[in-house]
């Protein structure tokens, strides 16, 4: 169930396109004279290798992504690319449940339907319809601790797919973004209470100079009102020419005791945008 | 001491025991992966048979040198009053057969006052700069019989000897000004050049050509067709001889 969270909520299986340095090309050089002036070099011009993974405040509900459990039950979206349309499925953790002799997930239902069952036809719109309304979790003949509203099941709001329109991808391939003043734009979900996880992470790639064995990861969450401006620290240990991912999470989660055993429930959906980060930037002369 | 001594006399060393540990240096060359700490060691067991822990003797010492070298070993006598105000210094830099095979100190002035005896030697440098060197400040009453040294030396290698195993002195580097400063960018490889003070030249080239730097930069929520990715400078540097 941990290998799972990490995919949902760190790392998303980033897929780093490994032939991005391939359309990089230099040209012929020329030298010139030796200048008058001097470089100093001491150990302290050098970068080193960051493993940073930070909560910038507090994260709210999200928090409980990390909270330990037995199972992990929900229903995910995301886009299978920037110009895809929204997925969604539902899962269940470890996957070898669905096949215990229990049969305990083939039990569960999802808005009544027994979406882990071998009769439910997998990849139908069923799922992504969940996402916007309320969804219930039910666990039949089996004894909840922790119940919904009027003794029912359990009820969590899936916010409606979320979808990053800035920054946007260009006609260049990744957005390249300023450190500064990074402005973050999304469909914003007015019944989403939750607020949005934003995750900024780098896996030590850059597209000038050489790469890192770094692991970067900034997280923060921000009301869902369609925008944020992400402060300078959300990009810490993270230098020039980065190759960076964006991730826009939110959802409902919920830990719960079932026949003795902690289930997480969740209803999440995820966007992910891939930019390069810049330190440097210059006015084109003329312009 | 006097500046005058009418009396001289060689002493015989009935015992030099210079002693070495490398074995601390061999585990920590292995868990840095240190090739030239490796080089080092083989060059110091060449010469001298110094092979992890143990002692070594001046015929030892010198025993493969048999011309100056500024690389060689090296030995240092310097007897003088408690003050100072004279000394008398015997260098044995090179081979010298008393003193390798006899353990002989030639022309040491004879000594009536208390004296002072500072005693240096060191091995072979290697061409990483290793070496291993003794030190040992003798206080010695007069007309005393000085029969033997024994002393525990200490590996000496030069500043940053580990971290430099990949470091180079030239090469080409991006740099930015800086706060009026040369600086090289900030990702640059650790281990790209030994520290230190570099002339350069400047190298005319794009540095890097990529479509996806020919686009507006994002921020303050908008692309900004206007701005544009700050290529940093590429230059070659010249280690300067300080």
């Amino acid at each position: 169930m941990n290998i799972f969270r990490r995919t949902l909520l760190l790392s998303f299986v980033l897929i780093l396109v490994s032939c991005v340095e391939s359309g990089l090309k230099t040209e012929v050089e020329q030298e010139d004279n030796v200048t008058d002036t001097v470089i100093t070099i001491t150990e302290d011009s050098y970068m080193a290798d960051n493993t940073i993974t930070k909560a910038h405040g507090n994260l709210g509900k999200y928090d409980s992504f990390f909270d330990k459990s037995d199972f992990t039950i929900g229903i995910s979206s995301f886009r299978i690319n920037r110009f895809g349309e929204n997925r969604a499925f539902a899962f269940c953790s470890p996957n070898g449940m669905k096949h215990s002799d229990s049969g305990l997930a083939e039990s569960i239902l999802i808005n009544g339907r027994a979406v882990f069952s071998m009769g439910t036809k997998a990849g139908d719109e069923s799922v992504l319809e969940m996402f916007g309304r309320n969804v219930s979790f039910d666990f039949p003949g089996m004894e909840l601790v922790t119940k919904g509203p009027n003794g029912s099941g359990i009820q969590l709001y899936a916010p409606r797919a979320v979808e990053i329109s800035f920054p946007a991808v260009q006609s260049k391939g990744y957005p390249v973004c300023f450190h500064k003043n990074f402005v973050v734009r999304w469909n914003k979900d007015v019944e989403n209470e939750n607020g949005v996880l934003v995750i900024i992470k780098w896996s030590g790639t850059v597209l000038f100079g050489k790469d890192y064995a770094s692991s970067v990861v900034h997280s923060k969450q921000v009301p869902d009102t369609g925008t944020a401006n992400l402060e300078e620290a959300m990009f810490e240990g993270i230098p020039d020419t980065a190759l960076c991912s964006l991730y826009l999470l939110r959802g409902d989660i919920q830990n719960v005791e079932v026949a003795q055993m902690n289930y997480q429930l969740l209803a999440e959906t995820h966007d992910e945008l891939d930019f390069v980060l810049v330190r440097n930037i210059a006015k084109i002369s003329g312009r | 001491m006097s500046s005058v001594y009418t009396e001289k006399q060689n002493i015989t060393l009935e015992r030099v025991s210079l002693g070495y540990d490398l074995s601390a240096f061999s585990m920590y060359c292995r868990t840095q992966g240190n090739l030239h700490g490796y080089a080092a060691l083989n060059q110091l067991s060449g010469f001298h048979g110094m092979d992890g822990r143990g002692f070594v003797d001046f015929s030892a010492l010198f025993g493969q040198f048999n011309s100056a070298s500024a690389n060689g070993p090296g030995a240092l006598f310097v007897f003088c009053e408690p003050t100072c105000k004279g000394e008398i210094v015997l260098v044995y830099d090179k081979f010298d057969s008393d003193l390798c095979l006899n353990n002989t100190l030639k022309n040491v002035p004879v000594i009536t006052k208390p004296y002072v005896l500072d005693f240096s030697a060191h091995t072979m440098t290697t061409a990483e700069g290793v070496s291993v060197k003794w030190i040992k400040h003798y206080s010695l009453p007069p007309n005393c019989f000085l029969s033997e040294l024994v002393e525990t030396g200490e590996l000496d290698y030069p500043d940053g000897f580990f971290a430099s195993t990949t470091k180079s002195e030239e090469g080409e580097v991006a740099v930015r000004v800086i706060d009026g400063h040369y600086s090289i960018v900030e990702n640059t490889l650790s281990g790209a050049f030994l520290p230190g003070t570099y002339g350069f030249r400047s190298v005319t080239r794009t540095p890097l050509h990529s479509d996806i730097f020919d686009q507006g930069v994002c921020f303050g929520g908008q692309v900004n067709p206007n701005y544009r990715w700050a290529a940093p400078e590429i230059v070659k540097l010249i280690k300067k001889n300080n």
